[in-house]
């Protein structure tokens, strides 16, 4: 069962999930503000962040960029909508998923599953796949750019295994919400684009002229062609 | 809406009942008569009072001075002329108009009797008075006039004087001559000129 | 969670209002154009028309009867002044004459011609009748313009008379002086003479004439010269007027702070003067009004905000509640399972109330993208399980830019709304009409009692006041509807022919304008 760390101001917020997770048999760790959750996270070593946004003191975000800057760590934002604003921002600072308050327990585990699901490694391909200068290797589950390889969160990872997947096919977001994010059709399509912005600047040359993850106006996402 | 297009007819009516050019007028007194003398002169003549075709009184004066009359002489200036008296005036007029008044319409009315029935005139306390020698029932209105105005220009200059006439049938009351003339009346009495 | 919150809070009503500024600034140009383009348009009966026209009328009365009065003393003096003269001059001369009575035709007919040689003003005609005799200084011994009127007054009167005639177009003085017989000094009498003399005005028709000309031509350019101060006093009238139009359409358009210069003291002074007083107490209400309404909005919405943390806590371990229900002895665990059913319609509620929250401060945001609409309603379905339940007519191929999950709730919204209080089969179709996505649901219940339709789209709104909570919020319609407005759309409810409800929404293909682009 996974170890998820989860930082919450709100005492009966942190009580409720963590009594909810802990009955669903994961391995919960609580911290109250920013600065507590960052130092838990060495220690505790959790496989995902439950972040609050707003924190007294460090905000999320702030948490969310300083994990971002050595680590990989799944992190989903939890958020009250209305705050779409800090959702976006959020997003950009490097969150693979959000989830609103309030919500059930089981609401909040099939978003922790999902994140941490694997993509499945296509049988009978090549486990190390070449698309230009990218080396993307499904099994081991990393990209490589120029032989150098590349630090991508989970959403990113999953989201450029999907589209080098099927080369050349267009993605509309709310099909990729689907299928890289396991949210329903009529999800948050920011998410995909926050993702697309992330990836892009890791994987281009020049994000403003993509070559690997085009645009579609009024359609969606391509890989390629290059 | 309705108001405004009254006022516009008011307006045009007016307009129209001005009228423009000349308009025809009544008759309107203006001024007094034309007031001349006539020949022949005062002294000169006498004056018998005919009937116009329009039935007015017309004066006809008649020359006096026999010479004249007939045409043969021009008057005298040294002979002091003599007013014709009274019934020979009123002779006259019984007799009827003459050529040139007959030439201009002149008439009598039928009714006044014959020249020989004057029986004589008098003038006694401002009154003239004419005796006829014959009933004066017959006589009209017009006729009667004819007689007191002849009597009473005879006898003063301005006709204001009363005028009696006496028949057969007896006398009638005092009448004056009423024949549309002015006259400065008190001051003229006719005592003065009979 | 207190800073951070607040601040996002702020954030998101100052977006708000920048955009009622901004919705504000989009009238202004519109506005500006059209009464522009109206005020040019002249009605037939217009103030400026009828302003115009009383001037006018005003300035055609005075010149009128200014030009008929003028007109009509100067023909009289014109007249008078001829007639006076013809009446003297003729007496004066009848008076030189010495005539002999009874009068000889001939030298009667020489006395007239002395007398006609000596005409004045105008050469006239002098007729003579004494008795039968008929003479005059024409052709013809007796007039045919003279009338019996005026020889009866001659012939009867010893004065003298003059009378106007047209005859045959041609106006005449005719005048009549009988000839008096100076008997003695100060007397006379009529002679029976009287003498006539005829005289033609055409000299003083034209003169006459010419008045009327002068008049005229004087009236005329009068009126066309008042019709400058007319223009310019109907403006005088109507500037004041047109800027209080404005500025009252200014204001209906929620441009409360319109102000309308004042100037000078007349009726019209007073008028703006009046208005802007209104004004700016109309002013002074609505603000009052809408910071009552804005406090109460924003205390629903810091009571929603102020609920959600706590049912954060309660919603997640209702799990824990219902799993351990069962082992708890039976009055315990239907109280459980009542607090953890109603904390989850609870969530619902806050939830919905949040939304509605958001559009009452113009917070909420339309996502948009081009998606296929019929894949989206049939996910909608699917995702709720409610394909066997909901017949569809979903054409393939309809693409339109909206707000896939706002348009989810939509469309939820409406089927949800139609197995509950209608029944089934519900049906949704989809067509495309002028630019136009529509959107049908249909039920095959009773449809909705016509008094009920009007409101049915009203906040927590119930068809029957004895009907208990239903599993809605009671905000489901009114959301809806916010959502179909935010995409520039209409809903409509109505009741179908069969009898059913049908809800309509119809929304434009191509997105509200000026919405955001997509970002993908």
């Amino acid at each position: 069962m996974p170890r998820v760390l989860l930082i919450e101001d709100d005492p009966s917020v942190r009580e409720g999930v963590e009594l909810g997770l802990r009955r669903r048999g994961h391995e919960v760790r609580t911290a109250a503000t920013g600065e507590s959750g960052l130092a838990a996270l060495a220690e505790f070593r959790p496989d995902l962040l439950l972040l609050d946004l707003m924190l007294p003191g460090m905000n999320g975000v702030q948490v969310c960029r300083r994990v971002r800057e050595d680590s990989q760590l799944p992190i989903i934002m939890l958020t009250a909508r209305g705050d779409d604003f800090d959702v976006v921002i959020g997003l950009e600072a490097g969150a693979d998923d959000y989830i609103v308050k309030p919500a059930r327990t089981e609401v909040i585990e099939a978003r922790i599953r999902a994140v941490l699901r694997r993509i499945e490694a296509p049988g009978g391909r090549p486990s190390v796949e070449f698309h230009g200068e990218l080396a993307v290797d499904r099994a081991g589950l990393t990209v490589a750019k120029n032989g150098e390889r590349l630090a991508l969160a989970p959403s990113e990872m999953k989201l450029l295994l999907h589209l080098t997947a099927a080369p050349e096919q267009v993605f509309s977001r709310q099909q990729l919400l689907e299928h890289v994010w396991e949210h329903s059709y009529h999800g948050d399509a920011r998410l995909v684009d926050a993702c697309v912005r992330r990836l892009r600047n890791k994987i281009e040359d020049t994000p403003g002229s993509p070559r690997y993850i085009q645009t579609l106006r009024g359609f969606g996402y391509r890989f390629g062609p290059l | 809406m309705r108001r405004r297009i009254r006022a516009a007819t008011a307006l045009a009516a007016l307009l129209a009942l001005t009228g423009c050019g000349i308009q025809e007028t009544d008759v309107i007194e203006a001024g007094g008569p034309a007031t001349l003398d006539v020949l022949p002169a005062r002294e000169h003549r006498m004056m018998a009072f005919f009937l116009s075709p329009d039935g007015l009184l017309v004066p006809s004066p008649r020359s006096v001075d026999t010479r004249v009359w007939d045409g043969a002489v021009g008057p005298e200036s040294g002979t002091a002329p003599e007013p014709p008296s009274t019934a020979k005036t009123v002779a006259a007029l019984l007799a009827g108009p003459n050529a040139a008044e007959k030439r201009a319409g002149l008439s009598n009315e039928p009714s006044l009797p014959d020249p020989s029935t004057v029986a004589g005139t008098e003038m006694s306390g401002g009154t003239a008075r004419l005796t006829l020698d014959t009933p004066l029932t017959p006589l009209t209105e017009i006729a009667r006039q004819q007689l007191v105005c002849t009597i009473a220009y005879a006898e003063s200059d301005n006709g204001g004087v009363p005028v009696v006439l006496v028949g057969t049938d007896g006398a009638r009351p005092a009448a004056t001559c009423d024949n549309g003339a002015r006259r400065p009346a008190p001051t003229v009495t006719p005592s003065e000129t009979g | 969670m207190t800073g951070p919150r607040t601040g996002g809070a702020a954030r998101a009503r100052r977006r708000g209002a920048d955009r009622a500024a901004a919705g504000a600034a989009d009238v202004r140009p519109g506005s500006a154009v059209r009464p522009a383009a109206r005020d040019r348009r002249i009605a037939p009966f217009g103030l400026r028309t009828r302003l115009v026209l009383a001037f006018l009328l005003v300035a055609a009365v005075s010149a009128g009867t200014t030009a008929t009065l003028t007109y009509r003393e100067a023909r009289s003096a014109v007249l008078a002044s001829a007639q006076d003269t013809a009446v003297a001059s003729f007496r004066e001369q009848v008076e030189t004459l010495a005539p002999e009575l009874p009068i000889d035709p001939v030298l009667l007919r020489e006395y007239l011609f002395v007398i006609a040689s000596k005409s004045k003003p105008h050469p006239w005609v002098v007729f003579a009748e004494y008795g039968s005799l008929r003479v005059s200084s024409g052709t013809n011994p007796a007039s045919t313009v003279i009338t019996p009127d005026l020889r009866r007054m001659t012939l009867a009167r010893s004065r003298g008379s003059f009378q106007r005639v047209v005859s045959a177009g041609v106006p005449y003085l005719t005048i009549g002086v009988p000839v008096l017989v100076r008997t003695g000094p100060g007397s006379s009498m009529p002679s029976g003479l009287v003498l006539f003399a005829v005289m033609r005005m055409t000299d003083e028709e034209a003169n006459v004439d010419a008045l009327v000309t002068a008049a005229r031509d004087g009236a005329l350019p009068g009126l066309a010269a008042a019709l400058i101060p007319a223009l310019i006093a109907a403006r005088g009238v109507l500037r004041p007027v047109r800027q209080l139009r404005r500025a009252a359409r200014s204001m209906g358009s929620g441009r409360l702070d319109t102000r309308i210069p004042v100037r000078g003291s007349d009726e019209l002074a007073d008028l703006a003067r009046t208005f802007n007083e209104s004004a700016g107490q109309l002013e002074r209400s609505v603000d009052e009004l809408q910071q009552a309404e804005a406090r109460a909005r924003r205390f629903a919405s810091d009571v929603s905000h102020e609920l959600r943390t706590p049912l954060a806590g309660m919603l997640a371990v209702t799990e824990v509640l219902d799993e351990d229900a069962d082992g708890l002895d039976p009055d315990t665990a239907r109280a459980v399972r009542l607090i953890s059913a109603e904390t989850g319609k609870l969530a619902v509620l806050v939830e919905d109330l949040m939304e509605i929250s958001r559009f009452d401060a113009r917070a909420a945001e339309l996502n948009t993208d081009e998606v296929d609409v019929g894949e989206t309603v049939r996910k909608t379905l699917d995702h709720r399980r409610w394909g066997e339940r909901v017949r569809t007519d979903l054409p393939d191929g309809i693409r339109a830019r909206l707000d896939p999950r706002r348009f989810d709730v939509v469309v939820a919204n409406l089927v949800g709304n139609a197995l509950r209080h209608g029944s089934e089969p519900v049906t949704v179709r989809l067509s495309v009409q002028g630019g136009l996505l529509v959107v049908e649901v249909a039920d095959s219940g009773p449809g909705i009692r016509p008094e009920v339709l009007p409101h049915i789209f009203e906040r927590f709104y119930k068809a029957d006041a004895a009907r208990t909570r239903s599993t809605g919020s009671g905000l489901g319609l009114a959301i809806t509807q916010e959502n179909v407005r935010l995409h520039g759309g209409t809903i409509r409810a109505a009741n179908g022919p069969d009898g059913g409800a049908v809800l309509t929404v119809e929304i434009p293909l191509h997105g509200p304008h000026g919405s955001q682009e997509a970002t993908a």
